[in-house]
This record gives C-alpha cells, sequence and structure tokens, in this order.
C-alpha cells in the first residue's frame, strides 16, 4: 500500500516535470531530466519493493508458544515467538504481538526481524497481568517499508491466546503466614476435633447437685464465704457459612493499572477467607451484577478458594449492580442459614427511594461495605486540581454515608469504608456474628 | 534528537540548491530594483516563524493582516478628503504606477526566500519537494527576464512583465496549438546554466541522502533495497531522455513523457494491489529444526 506521502511525493514530481517541460525551451533541459530521475527512482523503488518484498511476505509463517495460560497476577510468563521465512527471497519486517495494557511487557514483544530463507528466528519476551480476569494475547503484525518509507505491506496472523489471570498470591497474605498477629481479628479459637462443637467460656453460677463436678471453677472456691461453690459455663460454638457477595459489575472497574478497585474486594475477601477456614467455617461468594451471576456455594475447605481465582480469571466486570438484585440472588442460591458480606462498588450505591424493607433484607444476617473510591482515581500534581479533588472526595464520602444511612432506616447494615479498613471490618463483623451465636 | 534535526536541515538544503543559486543569481542581479525595508521585512517573516516555534503557527496570518489593514487605510486615506489624526501616516504613493511595479517586484523577488526557509526547515519529504518546485517556477521566470533585460532596453520591470507574459504565450500556443510560441529566440547563457546544473547534481544527492540519514519515525527499514529504485530510475530516465531526443517540439516531448509516466502509474498502481493474506501459522515440529 502507498502511503499518502507516497502519493504527495509522486503528485509534487510529476507537476515538477510537467513544469520543466515549460521551461525547457529557455534551455533548462536538465530541469526536465532532473525531475524525470527523481519520480522513476520514486516509483521503481515502490515497485521493486512490492515485488520483492510484498509478494514474498505472506510467506512468513508464525508461532506464538506461551509458558501457560493460567496465571496470577503480577506473575511473570514467558511467550516464545517463531517466525520462518518459506519464500526464497530474504525478507526483512517488523513485528509485534498485539497484547492488552493490562500486561507489563518484558523483552521482544515487538522489533526488527531480517531472516533469510529458510531461516527460523526466535524472540523472547514475558508478560506480568496487573489486573485479573480473561485477556486475549495476539493477533500477531507484520510489516515492512520500503526504503524510502512511502508504502508498506502488513499482514497479519490470526493467532490469538486466551490467558486467564487470578488473584496475586502476594495478596493473600493469611493463607501463608502463621503469626500470632494474624490471629488479632479471631478470638476465643477452640480446635476441638468434632468442628463447630467447640465451647466458648461463658461465665460462672453457683454449684448445685446436678452439676459435673469437671466443671468446677476451682479459683472461685470460697471467694465470698469461705465454702462457697461454683462451676464454669459453656457456650456452645456453632458452625456458621460465611457468603461473600461482591460487586463485580462495570463500577468496580476503577483504579490504575497497578489497582483496582475488584482486585482489592477479591483480595481483602480471600485474606478474609484463610481467616475463617482457620475457625473451621465455611465460606462461599456470589459474583454479582446484571450480567453475571456466578455462585459458588459454601465448603470449609480452601478449594473454594481456588474456584473463585478460576472463575474470575474467565469474566471481567461487567454490567451493573443494584442490592435488590444483590438480595434476590442471596435468596435464589442460598438456601442454608448463613452470614452475608457484600462488598458494593461506590457508583451504584445509590439511594432508591422506592426501596421497601423486604427488597433489600434477604432474610440472613448481612452485613454491607461500600467502598469509598479515593485512592482508585489518578492524582495530579497540579496543587489547584488536588484541592478540587480532595473536595470531590469528601463530598463523595458525605453523599455515601448519606445512602449508608439511609439502608439502615430499612434494616440494612452498610458503612462505608476503605482499602485499608474493609479487612478488619469484615473479621470484626464476622467475630462478633460468630459469637453471638448466629449461623447454622 | 538536536544532531538528528541538524542533518535534516543541512539534507534539505542540499536538495533545495537549485533554488537556493537561482534565488542568490537573481538577487544579485535585481539589487538596485527592490524596495529595502520591505524585502527586509519578507526575509524576516519565515525566520521570525521558524525561531520562535511556541507562537510560529501566528507569523504568517498576523503578517497578512497588518499588509492588509496597512492597504486598507492607504486606501481610506485616499478616499477621505480630511486628513484625521492616524490617516496621515498611511500615505504611500499607490497611485504612482512606478512604486506600485516596484512593490509588486519586491514581493515576487523576496517571495522565494519564505520557500527556501520553509523547505529547509521542513520535516517531510513531500513539502520539501513542492517548495522546490514552486520556487523554481518563480526563480526561472526571474532569470529569463533579467537575461532578457539587455535586448529589451535595460528596464527590469518591462523585462519581467515581457518574460511573463512569453511564459503564459508558451502555455497557451503548446496547448491549444501544439507548438511553442517562442521557438529558441532566446536561450539562458551556459554559465547559468551550467551552474544550475551542478545544483541540481547536489539535490539528488541531498535526496539520497535524505532517505538514508533522515529518519520519519523509529522503525528500521532495510537500505539495501534503494539502490534498485535508483538503478532502474536512472536506466528508464536514460530511455525517456533518449526517446525525447527524436521529438520535433513540445508537443511531441510532451506526449512522449506523459506515456511514461502513465505507464509507471500503471504498473505503481497493480504491484501494490495488496490482497488480504493472513499469515500461516507454524508447526510445532519445526522449532526443533532450531536446535532448542
Amino acid at each position: 500500500m502507498i502511503k499518502k506521502t507516497g502519493y504527495a511525493v509522486i503528485a509534487a514530481l510529476i507537476y515538477g516535470i510537467f513544469e520543466s517541460i515549460i521551461y525547457s525551451v529557455y534551455g533548462f533541459e536538465f530541469l526536465t531530466v532532473f525531475f524525470l530521475l527523481i519520480f522513476f527512482s520514486v516509483v521503481l523503488n515502490i515497485i521493486a519493493f512490492n515485488n520483492r518484498i510484498g509478494k514474498n511476505l505472506k510467506y512468513i509463517k508464525v508461532r506464538r508458544e506461551l509458558q501457560n495460560d493460567v496465571m496470577r497476577k503480577k506473575d511473570k510468563t514467558k511467550v516464545n515467538l517463531y517466525f520462518r521465512n518459506d519464500s526464497r527471497q530474504k525478507l526483512y519486517f517488523n513485528y509485534f504481538d498485539t497484547l492488552s495494557d493490562v500486561f507489563s511487557l518484558y523483552g521482544d514483544y515487538s522489533g526488527f526481524v531480517s531472516i533469510k530463507p529458510g531461516q527460523v528466528i526466535e524472540k523472547h519476551y514475558e508478560i506480568a497481568p496487573n489486573s485479573i480476569g480473561k485477556y486475549k494475547v495476539g493477533p500477531i503484525k507484520i510489516y515492512s517499508e520500503d526504503p524510502m518509507r512511502l508504502s508498506f505491506i502488513q499482514m497479519v496472523s490470526e493467532k490469538i491466546d486466551e490467558v486467564k489471570v487470578g488473584p496475586s498470591s502476594s495478596d493473600t497474605f493469611t493463607q501463608r503466614s502463621e503469626r500470632l498477629s494474624n490471629f488479632i481479628f479471631t478470638t476465643g479459637i477452640h480446635r476441638s476435633a468434632k468442628a463447630g462443637q467447640g465451647y466458648n467460656f461463658f461465665g460462672v453460677r453457683q454449684y448445685n447437685e446436678s452439676d459435673d463436678f469437671r466443671h468446677v471453677a476451682w479459683t472461685k472456691y470460697g471467694i465470698l464465704n469461705g465454702d462457697d461453690l461454683y462451676v464454669k459455663e459453656w457456650e456452645e460454638e456453632r458452625q456458621i457459612d460465611v457468603l461473600f457477595l461482591i460487586d463485580y459489575s462495570i463500577g468496580t472497574n476503577i483504579g490504575d493499572q497497578n489497582r483496582r478497585l475488584y482486585d482489592t474486594f477479591l483480595a481483602s475477601v480471600i485474606n478474609a477467607s484463610y481467616i475463617i477456614f482457620k475457625n473451621r467455617d465455611g465460606v462461599g461468594y456470589i459474583l454479582h451484577s446484571s450480567v453475571h451471576d456466578i455462585f459458588i456455594p459454601p465448603v470449609k475447605s480452601s478449594k473454594v478458594v481456588n474456584k473463585l481465582e478460576r472463575a474470575v480469571a474467565e469474566i471481567r466486570p461487567e454490567g451493573t449492580f443494584s442490592i435488590s438484585s444483590a438480595t434476590e440472588s442471596i435468596r435464589r442460591n442460598l438456601r442454608k442459614n448463613a452470614m452475608v458480606l457484600t462488598l458494593m462498588s461506590p457508583h451504584y450505591a445509590i439511594l432508591d427511594k422506592d426501596l421497601v424493607p423486604k427488597d433489600v433484607l434477604s432474610g440472613k444476617q448481612q452485613y454491607n461495605y461500600i467502598m469509598d473510591p479515593r485512592g482508585y482515581y489518578v492524582e495530579s500534581d497540579n496543587n489547584a486540581i488536588m484541592d478540587l479533588t480532595e473536595t470531590l472526595y469528601n463530598s463523595e464520602r458525605a453523599r455515601l454515608e448519606t445512602v449508608a444511612r439511609a439502608y439502615n432506616h430499612l434494616g440494612l447494615r452498610v458503612q462505608v469504608t476503605n482499602e485499608g479498613t474493609i479487612l478488619p471490618k469484615m473479621i470484626a463483623d464476622y467475630t462478633t456474628g460468630r459469637m453471638a451465636n448466629r449461623g447454622a | 534528537m538536536i544532531k538528528e534535526r541538524l542533518v535534516q536541515i543541512i539534507s534539505n538544503i542540499l536538495i533545495l540548491s537549485p533554488v537556493i543559486y537561482s534565488f542568490y543569481y537573481v538577487q544579485s542581479n535585481v539589487i538596485s530594483y527592490v524596495m529595502y525595508p520591505i524585502n527586509w521585512i519578507i526575509f524576516a517573516i519565515p525566520v521570525i516563524k521558524n525561531v520562535i516555534p511556541k507562537y510560529g503557527k501566528f507569523v504568517y496570518p498576523l503578517a497578512f493582516l497588518f499588509t492588509f489593514t496597512y492597504f486598507f487605510l492607504v486606501f481610506l486615506h485616499l478616499i477621505v478628503v480630511k486628513n484625521y489624526l492616524i490617516l496621515q501616516y498611511f500615505n504611500a504613493p499607490i497611485t504612482n504606477l512606478t512604486y506600485v511595479e516596484n512593490l509588486v517586484f519586491t514581493f515576487f523577488t523576496s517571495l522565494p526566500f519564505i520557500f527556501i526557509v520553509e523547505g529547509a526547515f521542513s520535516m517531510k519529504l513531500q513539502r520539501i519537494l513542492s517548495y522546490l518546485v514552486i520556487g523554481m517556477a518563480d526563480l526561472l521566470d526571474m532569470v529569463v527576464a533579467i537575461q532578457m533585460n539587455s535586448l529589451l532596453g535595460g528596464n527590469i520591470i518591462t523585462s519581467f512583465t515581457y518574460a511573463n507574459a512569453l511564459f503564459g504565450m508558451n502555455l497557451y500556443t503548446l496547448f491549444f496549438f501544439g507548438y511553442e510560441f517562442i521557438s529558441i529566440i532566446f536561450h539562458v547563457s551556459t554559465a547559468f546554466n551550467n551552474a544550475l546544473d551542478i545544483a541540481f547534481i547536489i539535490s539528488i544527492i541531498g535526496v539520497i541522502s535524505y532517505f538514508f540519514f533522515v529518519s520519519e519515525g523509529r522503525k528500521r527499514v532495510h537500505m539495501d533495497g534503494i539502490a534498485y529504485g535508483f538503478l532502474y530510475g536512472g536506466m528508464i530516465t536514460v530511455i525517456v531522455s533518449y526517446a525525447i531526443g527524436f521529438a520535433s517540439g513540445s508537443f511531441e516531448e510532451l506526449m512522449i513523457i506523459a506515456i511514461a509516466i502513465l505507464v509507471s502509474l500503471i504498473w505503481l498502481r497493480r504491484s501494490s494491489k495488496q490482497k488480504n493474506f493472513g499469515l500461516g501459522e507454524m508447526e510445532s515440529n519445526a522449532i526443533e529444526d532450531t536446535g532448542r
């Protein structure tokens, strides 16, 4: 294909030729020769390029090999590109592998190749995804220009690979660490052989004849009269299931290349899940929006987290979210009693005056969190814009607080949170709910 | 970046060397006829535009605006009977034919400088070639006028008018009657022609150096193939020039060149047709041939 520059150059030269013919009358013959030489050089250059390179470029064979197509966020994966020249001409071209901007790229994902007939050339590069979801790698495009840069040829290999990206293992610190500080969110752990049948100390009361002597609180003996006896009372710990309902609408697709709201939701949820597993409780998930409604039933093993990771690697946040549709999804999917923790994006946290309590109450113990968007928009260096942004953040926070209060009036527990406090709040509410013996 | 820009400007100047030489020749011969303040103002305009890139785009519009406003006020001064405080300063003698002739002559002799400067600072090849063509068109008329001056009584304005009228007559008779009006009653001096031929050779060197040294982007191209263009182009130019030698008259020359151009363009168009081919996929066992 001839570029616009090529057409413009040819047009200028043709005009020059005809003008020079007129002036050749006065003896300026060399003017005509000059313009003819430049014109034919340009035209023959393009023709020679089209016949040598253009006709043979289609004989280039390409291949892409991915080290693995299921990966975690931020993990590097190697990609190999191979080019083979099946023509009889030495060819040269530039290539690039089309990739989404969610990938950080390292190496030769684009470049220049000069390839002899029959030769195979390898190129290697690495990709590190910055967001979870399913993304495409490809197609591979090659293009070549003539030496005068007036025309070009482009060919495409429609080889597209799909890459599934799960949450980063570096975000789920609670899975790995057994440090004592990780237990600050959990209290009263009592591991018993039978899950869900442990006991929490409740208090002491006066001993009577029917009590089991094993539960006597000897430290309290004679505390009042000298011979008064007390027994310990125990509260039965019940197993509870926790269901995380995650807003997976387009409202969670805010942030920058390295930090997205739905990433934060998933990292917090997975961290909370591992803490909950330590208490031998079950965890399930619902990924909900107007487009997605993926239910993963509560299970007590960490395999459910793998299911969640596989599910989120297949999709991306889409659609809209509403509390009433989320409530409907809970009622439809969740048959057993469970504690529901809902994470909502700020975009769809809106006041709907037509809502009544039956639209928002699922009948389960439900805690809802609206995320403050502060930190998910690109900050500016300009002081004036920073001041304006601060005002906007404050007014948005005030709006979200108003929405939370409105839902509270309907009987739904809603609070506004941010990235730093969402995990502690979820665990605190979980612990409170557990200790209040709600659940299964 | 600065080094690349400097190389580009040098390459552009080489390409524009015929225009630069012709401009020098014309200016050195019309030195006593031009109106100097206006001459220098016109020279300064493109220099200012390129030296101050931030506000460069306003220079030409402002220049047109000032010129138009000045002449409008001069006309107004003519029409209005009373001499107002401001209008009294706009009293150029535009009713004086000699003044107007000198003014127009100064403008047209100074205009090629704008093409030279703009061409030297231009980033695109098609613009440089366009400035070359337009500049040569303007200047060759003046060269003919200068060299005819001694035959026509010594008044450069008369010679300039006569040269342009001859040019127009030539065009007319060539296209409507098939022959040129002037059958070489006048011929440009050999000395000027020889120098101009050398300038054209330098220009060709400039064009070649442009393709080698000036990069219009960061993509790499293979420069081996550039020889094909100049080799085949040179061969065809020799053939066409030889064929022109058999032509009697400009009309036949025009026809031969037009046919050569038409054939080239058809061949170009046919070779440029791109069909939508997708690239094939290499088999996985072919990778073992690389010895991995």
